[in-house]
């Protein structure tokens, strides 16, 4: 090696050991110095203003508050400033202490109301400030107005591989496409959003990266699923789940206080939410346990015209999980101990994920067993396929929490992937190996939901019909007088959304 | 330099097109490196906790380049054995094997293929146990397991899985010997000491139960009410001796993550067999007092004060709570939970007037 530098134009295409005879050598070396010196400098230098790593989003939401969370690279105060239109982010909240998971919750806010926001330092807006970014607050507990809810399962693929990223991102292009500018004004995690083991880093790439423009918008209520049990866990509320999240677990948004984020509860207008832990690791699944009691002190207190229940392994299923093999322990014990619970006390939808397919059950009550105990249709209410252009919708005969009138359960875990030889389960109306989400929307005493795959077609449909409520006497003032006004079933109408946006 | 390279150079000389990917592929590794430089602040406060952070974290970014530097002439010997293009093209293929996920044998083959690239890393066995301990294969978990044991003994976690196989399948007295490992090599998991408390309580030692209890709680960045509620039943269960035990234990939970009325309606049963019936009912009503429907707890205040000894009072609460009832709506009133309360109030109310 002669050591002097060569010019690189001037360098051979060699092979063998003739390489080390050229000056490349040098040339390397010189890199190599080069590498260890600025790796020397690099840390001093890498000290600037914060970058976000996860978007805003939107969780624990009230009537009169709502908790924005956000991610930088380094650490820094929390700012998040917000008002009635993005030219007048006029309002403040602030937290001081220097951090990188970024909590802010803003109080005293007005009920179903709209804000626009955005999220930084005191110096710096980091997202935000413009139309795209806003949270709307819950209506009052008990409010009728038309509410949506976009519900996604098994999500996480695209921390895995390119095509689940597709397939996820697919699924979320035709949601966005399906509501247009009617926003689902919740989202509903069904579990397994960050495989393979729910590290952050796969929290970070399954989810967050994937899901930016909805949940800043969209308030946010996950379940736990056997994933993400890979790096968390529910006896400390610790790993990556629970860190990344904030569940309302005092009673703050209705619902009775659960003291943990395992399992908690929410009212939104007209309808009562209720997560659970089926994940079995650390929570005591039996009947009498913790989250049992909780969950029937919850039930006794709820009133609301419409409850739905989410956990994350399906009491019914023939996808890539079998409900019917006994070594499906966490199936088992969910149908067996909490299925006749939540139909003793009137739940009307159940949504599950697990499964990499669609299945929906049709009206049933009363199955506890092996899939061959309902093989005739003996637990059906309604054998119907609930579609009100077909069989016509599933009646209900209370506007409320009834026992035993039947619980439609929805398996929605291909919102990244499909897997699993599927067959039809005796209880299913519609089962399909294919990507997609759910929407659900509620109008007063209607509740319709719509499975939308990943190339934008409604799949299944289906609709659970409630009787109106009784008409509402209302002293109406107005100028000059006072007049009497009947809410009827037409009024009550009036302001549903179309059934189809597409 | 023309042919100075001997008489293994090919005649083709390179050009701009081989200078860019020459150099391109020289500023791949460093770019590699660089491009760890803007996380460092981060990893510095995740590791925040573990001694010498400020010196280990940085090394992050040294010790790659030091290997760069010693590694590369190997890495030439290498080329010069195996040819250039095949060292390529392998060290290319070999990261880019992901771990997809399915259904449960695609999973149970995507780790089986991770065991077959790296057959002696222990937790690789421990990460297939776990996929065989999701679907309840004991016995696939076990071999799992054991080989696992074979390559690194000391590797705690398998102690922890083995226990909670063994406590699933009901093998109690087996899981608390293979906890007791584990909890030797993590003193502070509360996950571990939750579990040993669940195995040991079935096992009927309920005071060593509560004892786990307590340092799973303890060990907990933040309590759930699910520990505090479990150890006040195991103590509850115990005795009467410990009844003030397990209340006390219930005061630290409600201290701790606030009025729960799971916690409050636990003391509330705790006093009352203890027989201090004005303070369980006192409880009762604070915890109760925000419910919209008071019918159950009215219901529960009336045993608590016919148990006191109070049946004109008894019967009165009972009476509040069926006429609450009857306010309800029809859909309501006929809810099973409410209906049986409800009969349950009527017999009471008969068995005082002595009917």
């Amino acid at each position: 090696m002669s050591g002097r530098i060569v010019p690189v134009m001037a360098i051979p295409i060699v092979k063998g050991p003739a390489f080390r005879q050229s000056g490349i050598g040098s040339l390397h070396l010189l890199l190599q110095v080069g590498v260890l010196a600025a790796v020397a400098l690099l840390p001093a230098l890498a000290i600037g203003d914060p970058v976000l790593e996860r978007s805003p989003y939107l969780m624990a939401g009230t009537p009169n508050s709502v908790v924005v969370r956000w991610r930088t690279d380094i650490a820094s105060e929390s700012v998040v400033r917000y008002g009635a239109t993005p030219q007048s982010l006029t309002n403040t909240v602030m937290e001081a202490g220097p951090t990188t998971e970024h909590e802010v919750e803003i109080a005293g806010l007005s009920p179903n109301a709209t804000y626009f926001y955005s999220v930084g330092t005191s110096t710096l807006a980091l997202a935000g400030g413009d139309a795209d970014h806003f949270f709307k607050t819950s209506p009052p507990a008990g409010t009728r107005q038309p509410i949506r809810i976009w519900v996604i399962g098994d999500s996480g693929q695209c921390a895995v591989d390119s095509t689940g990223c597709s397939d996820a991102n697919a699924v979320k292009n035709w949601y966005l496409d399906f509501v247009g500018q009617n926003l689902a004004d919740l989202w509903l995690l069904l579990g397994d959003n960050a495989y393979p083991s729910g590290t952050d880093i796969q929290f970070t790439d399954g989810f967050f990266n994937v899901y930016p423009e909805v949940m800043r918008n969209t308030m946010l209520y996950p379940t736990l699923g056997n994933h993400e049990l890979g790096s968390s866990n529910s006896v400390t509320q610790t790993g990556p789940y629970y860190a990344s999240y904030t569940m309302p677990t005092m009673g703050e948004a209705g619902g009775v206080a659960s003291g943990t984020e395992a399992y908690y509860s929410f009212d939104y207008g007209n309808v009562h939410f209720i997560s659970i832990d089926s994940a079995t690791q650390g929570i005591n699944l039996s009947v009498g346990g913790p989250m049992y009691n909780w969950l029937e002190l919850d039930l006794m207190a709820n009133d609301s015209d419409f409850t739905i229940v989410y956990w994350h392994h399906p009491p019914y299923t023939k996808g890539s999980h079998d409900s019917d093999n006994p070594n499906e322990e966490s199936l088992f014990e969910m149908r067996e101990r909490f299925n006749p619970l939540i139909e003793s006390w009137g739940v009307d939808l159940q949504l599950t994920g697990h499964s990499h397919s669609y299945e929906r059950s049709v009206l049933i009550d009363g199955h506890y067993g092996l899939s061959s105990e309902c093989g005739a249709g003996e637990c059906f209410v309604d054998g119907g396929d609930g579609d009100p252009n077909s069989d016509g919708a599933y009646q209900k005969a209370t506007l409320g929490a009834a026992a035993h009138e039947g619980t439609v359960y929805a398996v929605v875990g291909s919102s990244s992937k499909n897997s699993g030889a599927l067959t039809q389960h005796p209880v299913m109306s519609h089962w399909l190996n294919y990507e997609g989400s759910m929407v659900v929307d509620v109008d007063g005493s209607v509740l319709d939901a719509y499975f939308i795959d990943k190339d934008g077609d409604v799949e299944d449909q289906f609709r659970i019909e409630k009787p109106l409520p009784e008409p509402v006497v209302i002293l109406q003032l107005v100028a000059g007088g006072a007049g009497l006004a009947f809410l009827d079933k037409r009024r009550m109408r009036k302001n549903r959304r179309p059934s189809c946006a597409r | 330099m023309s042919g100075a390279a001997g008489s293994t150079a090919i005649k083709r000389r390179a050009a701009a097109p081989q200078a860019f990917v020459l150099i391109f592929a020289m500023l791949m590794p460093v770019a590699g490196i660089v491009s760890l430089a803007p996380n460092l602040p981060q990893f510095l406060t995740h590791f925040a906790g573990i001694p010498h952070h400020e010196f280990l974290v940085p090394m992050i970014l040294t010790i790659p380049a030091l290997c760069n530097a010693l590694c590369s002439p190997f890495a030439g010997l290498l080329a010069d054995r195996v040819g250039r293009r095949r060292m390529l093209v392998t060290a290319l293929l070999l990261p880019s094997r992901s771990l997809a996920h399915g259904s449960h044998a695609e999973r149970i083959g995507a780790q089986t293929r991770l065991i077959e690239a790296a057959p002696a890393d222990a937790q690789r066995y421990l990460d297939r146990a776990a996929v065989h301990l999701d679907r309840a294969d004991w016995a696939a978990a076990i071999a799992d397991l054991d080989r696992a044991a074979e390559f690194d003994p000391d590797l705690a976690t398998r102690h922890y899985l083995r226990g909670v196989l063994l406590w699933k399948r009901g093998s109690s007295d087996e899981a608390e010997r293979v906890l007791n490992r584990f909890l030797a090599a993590e003193p502070e998991s509360s996950a571990g000491f939750a579990l040993r408390a669940r195995a040991r309580a079935d096992l009927g030692r309920p005071l060593e139960a509560a004892q786990d209890f307590s340092r799973a709680i303890a060990y907990q960045p933040v309590a759930g009410p699910d520990l505090y509620l479990e150890r006040a039943q195991i103590l509850s269960e115990a005795g009467d001796r410990y009844l003030e035990r397990a209340l006390r234990g219930l005061e630290d939970g409600i201290a701790e993550i606030g009025p729960l009325p799971a916690l409050a309606l636990a003391a509330v049963e705790i006093e009352v067999r203890i027989g201090r019936f004005k303070d369980a009912a006192q409880r009762l009503d604070a915890a109760t007092r925000s419910f919209a429907v008071r019918a159950p707890w009215l219901i529960r205040m009336g045993e608590i004060l016919e148990a006191a000894g109070r049946p004109v009072a008894a019967r009165e609460a009972y009476q509040s709570g069926i006429d609450e009832i009857a306010l309800l709506p029809a859909h309501r009133r006929q809810l099973p939970g409410l209906a049986a309360l409800r009969l349950r109030a009527l017999e009471r109310i008969a068995r005082i007037e002595g009917r």
